[in-house]
Parts: structure tokens; C-alpha cells; sequence
């Protein structure tokens, strides 16, 4: 319960832009969720985020910023006051405001989202495999997209949705918070912008690299094997889980396991895909398979989507 | 006697999930609560598939493959079941989880 005594706020500046997708922005966002969650959780101390200098929020970095403070707001059981000072961008305003940010740090400047950019940001959160979410992001898709696109992205959803809610929550996440059995929830973004329509699902589990040894242990020992020992990076280990669901499926006419995030994109003639999961990049453009690292890690796993709008039957 | 069940209709427009614990309308519950009465009554089940989201694979592996790990040979499976599908790619993956002997979990 909040009183109205004078309360001292810790300041934290929010990064400027809000992706994963640039290395400098994700360091940036990374520390910023890094300090979040130690004022807060760690610390216990009233904390006023400044917006202020914000002036791009891009849907992979606005979705783990949201799901970062939603669990930071259940892990600090409301005790600890967060607040924001508000952007000094309209358009990053009418964001926070559209995803529900706003309403969660009580902030009380009048933002209408107007631009269609933002009103077309749809967000839906839950545990567990709950189908019918679909319909929250994408109901409004239907006689849009290409039924079989349509169709492969709600199996991408619900196949990330059982992976999170069987895998993810395995162990204790790896940000030194020391927290055990949380509940298994995920969160997902759509976005329509240019023509694009980018869907974005999270978990703040343990991540795909730490969730392999358990879940394939057969792919692991030979990989540990291949390496003699070595370290095998986040990257490598991503992209070699995605290539063992595709051999698994033996006939290739659908993907089973993780190939079935893949398979979704494989509807389009241009379509991505991203995973990033801990340290671990994997990219699917254009059909070819790239995977990278970083030296910092997302402290779990997120999965963007990106199709055209009104996609032709591949 | 063949009966027909629009999974979309008499099950959910939104099969997903394994187990039962993942949410109401998962494989488990499918299998449970349509395959596995009709197989054990000796009943005939035609299955139309088409009308729902779609099918992942953790739903359809748990609700056929499983039956082949409850005990029904995939002979008996096929005898009573029948899959209708615009997809017939999803139809050949059900039966490859039921001739694969559930062991593709």
C-alpha cells in the first residue's frame, strides 16, 4: 500500500532506444533492466524511471522492458513504489501508454494513442498453453493473412507457449535474484508498421542453451563430444537445437519442436524470424540460417515473427 | 455406427499443449476425453480437423502417439479412427505418430 509520505526515489534513466536489435541499444537495455531490478527486487529502494530521453521503442526491446517490470511489480508484491517521468516523445509516449506501461507505474499525464503505428500494438500475457490468447494479438488478422500463415503462427505461439511453460522455468533464472519456483508466464506483441506485421513472444526462464542438456540430452553429449570440452557458444548451441527438430521430422512436410517456429516464416516469401535466447542470436531471412553472439545475455528467450501484412501463398 | 466430431465444434477451436497440465485443451485431454472412449466402446470416429487454429505438434503427438503408449495398437487406432483434413500433411502426421509406436515424444 502506497502512503503519501515523502518517498526518496532511486533515478534510472531509460535507455534511449528500446532494441535488441542494435548491439550498443541492447547493452544499453540490458543494464538498464540489469539496475531495474536490483533497485527494486534487491534493494527494496522507490524507484523513478525517467523516459525523458527516450526516443524509439522498437517491439523486441519494448516486449522484454514489459515483461521485466510486470515480474519486477509481482516480485516486489507493489511494497516498492515505481514511477516514471514521462517522454518527451509523443510517439513513445502513446506507446507506453498502448502497452499498458503507463497504467502500471501510475502515471497520470493524459496520453491518447492516435498514431496508427501505435494503436495497432496489441500485448497479451499468461502462463501455461493457452490457445485462445491467440485471438487477443491476432483475431483481428482473420481474411488478412494467408489461412496456412495464419495457421503456422498459432502453432509457433502455442509450440513456444509449451516450451515455456515445460522447459523455461526449470532452474532459477540466472540474474542473481536467488528466485525459486516462479510461475511460468510469457508475454507477446503484435505490431503492424509499413506493411509488416511483427509478432514478439518472451519468457524470463533460463534460457534455450541452459534447457538443452535437459531436454535433448542425446544432441547435447554429441555435441559436447564434437567440441572436446570447449565452450560452446549460446549461438551455435540455438542454431544446433533448431537443425536436430528438422532432422527429427525425417519427412520434411511439417517441423515438429522448435522447427515449427521456423516453419511458420517458410509461408511467406519474405519472411523473418529472430530467436534470441541468453547470449544466442539465430536468424532466419530469406530462408538462410545465420546465428550469432553477444557478449551479455537477454536472461531468456524471444521469438519475433516478422511477415508481411497481406502475404502471397508461398 | 460412424460418427462424425468437427474437432473445432465438439472439442476447441484451440487445441494446444501436451499434458493436461498445460491447459484445458491439450493432446492429453483430447485423447482422454474422445479418442481413447470411442476406441475402448468399439466405436467409429470420423475426425474432421479442418476449422480450428491449427495443430502443433506436442498436441498431436500427445493425443495419438499417446494412445499407442495406452496401449492401442496402431491397427486397432486405425480401424476405429478415421481423419478428415483439407491438410493432408497433417494427416500424415498423425499417422506417423501412430506408427511410430509413440516414441516420438
Amino acid at each position: 500500500m502506497h502512503t503519501n509520505a515523502i518517498v526518496d526515489y532511486s533515478n534510472i534513466q531509460a535507455p534511449e532506444v528500446f532494441t535488441l536489435g542494435d548491439v550498443e541499444a541492447r547493452i544499453e537495455l540490458l543494464k538498464f533492466l540489469s539496475k531495474l531490478r536490483n533497485l527494486v527486487v534487491q534493494k527494496g529502494k522507490a524507484t523513478r524511471i525517467n523516459f525523458s530521453g527516450t526516443r524509439k521503442m522498437i517491439a523486441d526491446g519494448t516486449l522484454l522492458f514489459t515483461a521485466e517490470l510486470r515480474r519486477i511489480l509481482r516480485l516486489s508484491m507493489a511494497r516498492v513504489p515505481i514511477s516514471c517521468i514521462g517522454p518527451r516523445n509523443q510517439k513513445v509516449a502513446q506507446v507506453l501508454s498502448q502497452i499498458g506501461v503507463f497504467a502500471l507505474l501510475r502515471y497520470r499525464g493524459k496520453v491518447r494513442p492516435s498514431l496508427p503505428d501505435v494503436v495497432n500494438w496489441r500485448f497479451a500475457t499468461g502462463n501455461g498453453v493457452v490457445g485462445n490468447k491467440y485471438d487477443d494479438v491476432l483475431g483481428a488478422y482473420d481474411g488478412i493473412l494467408a489461412e496456412s500463415l495464419s495457421q503456422g503462427l498459432y502453432v509457433g505461439l502455442v509450440e513456444a507457449m509449451t516450451n515455456s511453460h515445460h522447459h523455461a522455468y526449470i532452474a532459477r533464472r540466472g540474474d542473481g535474484l536467488g528466485i525459486e519456483n516462479e510461475p511460468r508466464d510469457w508475454w507477446m506483441f503484435t505490431q503492424e508498421r509499413d506493411g509488416n506485421l511483427s509478432v514478439v513472444f518472451c519468457d524470463l526462464g533460463v534460457g534455450i542453451p541452459e534447457t538443452l542438456p535437459r531436454t535433448r540430452p542425446s544432441l547435447w553429449q554429441s555435441l559436447t563430444d564434437r567440441l572436446s570440452g570447449r565452450r560452446m557458444s549460446d549461438g551455435t548451441i540455438i542454431y544446433e537445437a533448431i537443425l536436430d527438430s528438422r532432422s527429427r521430422t525425417g519427412a520434411s512436410y511439417r517441423g515438429r519442436g522448435l522447427r515449427q517456429l521456423v516453419d511458420v516464416i517458410q509461408k511467406v516469401p519474405v519472411g523473418k524470424l529472430m530467436i534470441f535466447s541468453n547470449g544466442g542470436l539465430y536468424t532466419c531471412i530469406g530462408g538462410i540460417e545465420k546465428h550469432f553472439d553477444f557478449k551479455d545475455s537477454i536472461l531468456g528467450t524471444l521469438i519475433i515473427w516478422n511477415v508481411p501484412v497481406r502475404p502471397l501463398e508461398a | 455406427m460412424q460418427t462424425l466430431l468437427k474437432v473445432a465444434e465438439g472439442f476447441s477451436k484451440y487445441p494446444a499443449g501436451r499434458f493436461l497440465t498445460d491447459g484445458p485443451y491439450s493432446g492429453e485431454a483430447f485423447r482422454k476425453r474422445i479418442l481413447e472412449p470411442a476406441i475402448r466402446d468399439g466405436k467409429h470416429l470420423t475426425l474432421d480437423l479442418d476449422g480450428t487454429r491449427g495443430y502443433g505438434s506436442s498436441f498431436l503427438e500427445e493425443a495419438f502417439g499417446g494412445l499407442v503408449r495406452a496401449g492401442f495398437s496402431a491397427e486397432r487406432i486405425k480401424t476405429f479412427i478415421e481423419l478428415k483434413s483439407k491438410d493432408s500433411s497433417l494427416i500424415q502426421e498423425i499417422w506417423d505418430y501412430v506408427n511410430n509406436g509413440g516414441t516420438d515424444s
